[in-house]
């Protein structure tokens, strides 16, 4: 179905550097990773792992590497309305409403007033919030929020969405909640996702892999498959392995120094 | 109860002013000398009728309510291109922040003598002192207010790839509308300070700083009451109006 072994993202020895008072912090080393088209990846660490720097570079809002990012064939050279990017913190302009924000990102989308107002309504239904499409993100619970900085992540269609601990700041109820949301968009729209997190439960949940980062530096550590098939069962015995497995793993990329 | 508690709230603000007239007229009757210096009240609202039948305060207080309104919108308008300017340009920064910073301590009043030098003594002179009065704290706030635009919204601004126009538009000046309207409502108070100022110094044409430069030499102490109520009063309806406009604009935050 996804044409054979073409992949939509492709990263090859991938290096980055911060510079920190004249000295060099490795933060990303030998990176190597390819993304199917279709594929939900998840990449989860340990914090300071440079899971979030690995992702702005992705979606080119940090353009200082050394390496490759191909994006179909092509190498990544700033950000694209092809690849969406979902912060942590919802960004959402205060200033306009819910809808005038998921306009704002078709502004050189080149689609016509019709075609961006069509789209805007559909992507509130998709996300439920056709009825807060006058509000002030002032006026919205967090949850809310979050929904509607995924709509306006998605609706450029992108054919990447990036999502940087997309669920982090929401409460637990909540963070349920949302998570099902993306789950049901992700396999309504077909949209390739990768997403950071910290959480593995999430990452288990809904991830076909789930990349396992290391530490000074961020390196992969590796890469683990999630054969289970959507919609899933939060019961299912093999996820709930799977996720006790990825944990205790976790729990010694920490270092043993960890009582 | 609600009712007499809402009541009193509205009262709240007469609380002092009255106060003041009840001291005024108890100092007014001590003798002869304190009756000179606090013009007993009565006095003053006859005063109020005379300049009110004239016309005389109507006249005086519209043009110095246009000058201000005038150098107001003027001054605004420089400030944001200045302001907006130093905020996005590093290199305008550079050469225009420490000229502009040398120049904020000097009291817009204290240009009165180069200006009137300039362009004279006349209407024009004024407008360009309440201009400059107005355009300051404009300037301030813009580039403060752009300075302090949030990276995270920039970044935004760069994932839908807005271009430098659009960044401006649409992500650092509203982001620093806020702090915009600050400043435009200090340059209202001083643009107001300023046309009084000047109406004073120059005493030609019509306003109530002439009006009160002519009540001193004519021994009118109730016109020059008058006028100082008026000028605190017009005041306080120009920033009651701003205000309001400012609140319509800023929705958003109250929402």
């Amino acid at each position: 179905m996804h044409n054979g072994g073409m992949h939509n993202l492709s990263i090859e020895d991938l290096a980055k550097d911060y510079s920190i008072d004249g000295r060099t912090l490795p933060v990303l080393r030998d990176i190597s990773l390819q993304v199917r088209p279709g594929e939900f990846l998840s990449i989860v660490g340990p914090s300071g792992c440079g899971k979030s720097t690995l992702l702005r570079l992705i979606a080119g809002l940090d353009r200082e590497f050394s390496g490759s990012i191909r994006f179909q064939g092509e190498p990544v050279l700033g950000t694209s309305l092809e690849r969406g990017l979902v912060f942590q913190d919802h960004r959402l302009f205060p200033w306009m409403t819910v809808a005038q924000n998921v306009a704002l990102a078709m502004r050189n989308s080149g689609l016509s007033a019709a075609e961006q107002s069509g789209r805007v309504e559909a992507h509130l239904e998709l996300v439920r919030l056709s009825d807060f499409a006058k509000a002030y993100p002032q006026q919205l619970s967090g949850g809310m929020a979050q929904r509607a900085a995924l709509a306006r992540a998605l609706v450029n269609k992108p054919k990447l969405l990036l999502l940087d601990e997309p669920l982090g700041a929401l409460d637990a109820l909540t963070r349920v909640r949302v998570r099902e949301e993306l789950a049901r968009i992700w396999m309504h729209e077909g949209t390739t996702m990768i997403m950071v997190t910290h959480d593995v439960d999430e990452a288990v949940q809904l991830s076909d892999r789930v990349v396992v980062m290391d530490a000074r530096p961020g390196r992969i550590r590796h890469v683990l498959e999630v054969p289970v098939a959507h919609p899933r069962e939060h019961a299912n015995p093999l996820l709930q392995q799977i996720r006790e497995s990825l944990l205790s793993e976790l729990m010694n990329t920490t270092g043993p120094r960890a009582t | 109860m609600a009712a007499m508690t809402k009541a009193s709230h509205w009262l709240r603000p007469f609380y002092v002013p009255v106060l003041l007239v009840l001291a005024w007229d108890v100092l007014s009757r001590v003798n002869d000398s304190f009756r000179y210096a606090f013009v007993p009240v009565r006095e003053i609202s006859t005063g109020l009728q005379e300049i009110l039948i004239s016309g005389q305060l109507f006249e005086n207080l519209l043009a110095s309510l246009q000058t201000t309104c005038v150098g107001l919108a003027i001054g605004t308008v420089l400030g944001l291109l200045v302001g907006s300017i130093m905020g996005v340009s590093r290199i305008a920064d550079d050469i225009i922040s420490p000229l502009f910073n040398a120049w904020r301590p000097v009291p817009t009043l204290g240009f009165v003598p180069l200006i009137a030098l300039w362009f004279g003594s006349g209407d024009l002179s004024k407008l360009v002192i309440v201009v400059l009065a107005a355009f300051e704290p404009v300037v301030l706030n813009t580039y403060e207010g752009l300075r302090a635009s949030d990276d995270k919204y920039r970044e935004v601004g760069d994932v839908f790839r807005l271009n430098r126009r659009q960044l401006f538009f649409s992500v650092q000046l509203p982001s620093a509308v806020p702090m915009i309207v600050t400043g435009v409502l200090h340059a209202l108070g001083f643009a107001w300070i300023a046309t009084i100022g000047c109406e004073l110094l120059f005493t030609v044409g019509p306003g109530l700083g002439g009006l009160m430069e002519h009540a001193q030499m004519a021994g009118r102490m109730d016109i020059i009451i008058l006028c100082v109520v008026s000028i605190g009063l017009a005041g306080l309806a120009m920033n009651t109006a701003v205000e309001w406009l400012a609140r319509r604009l800023l929705r958003w935050r109250h929402a």
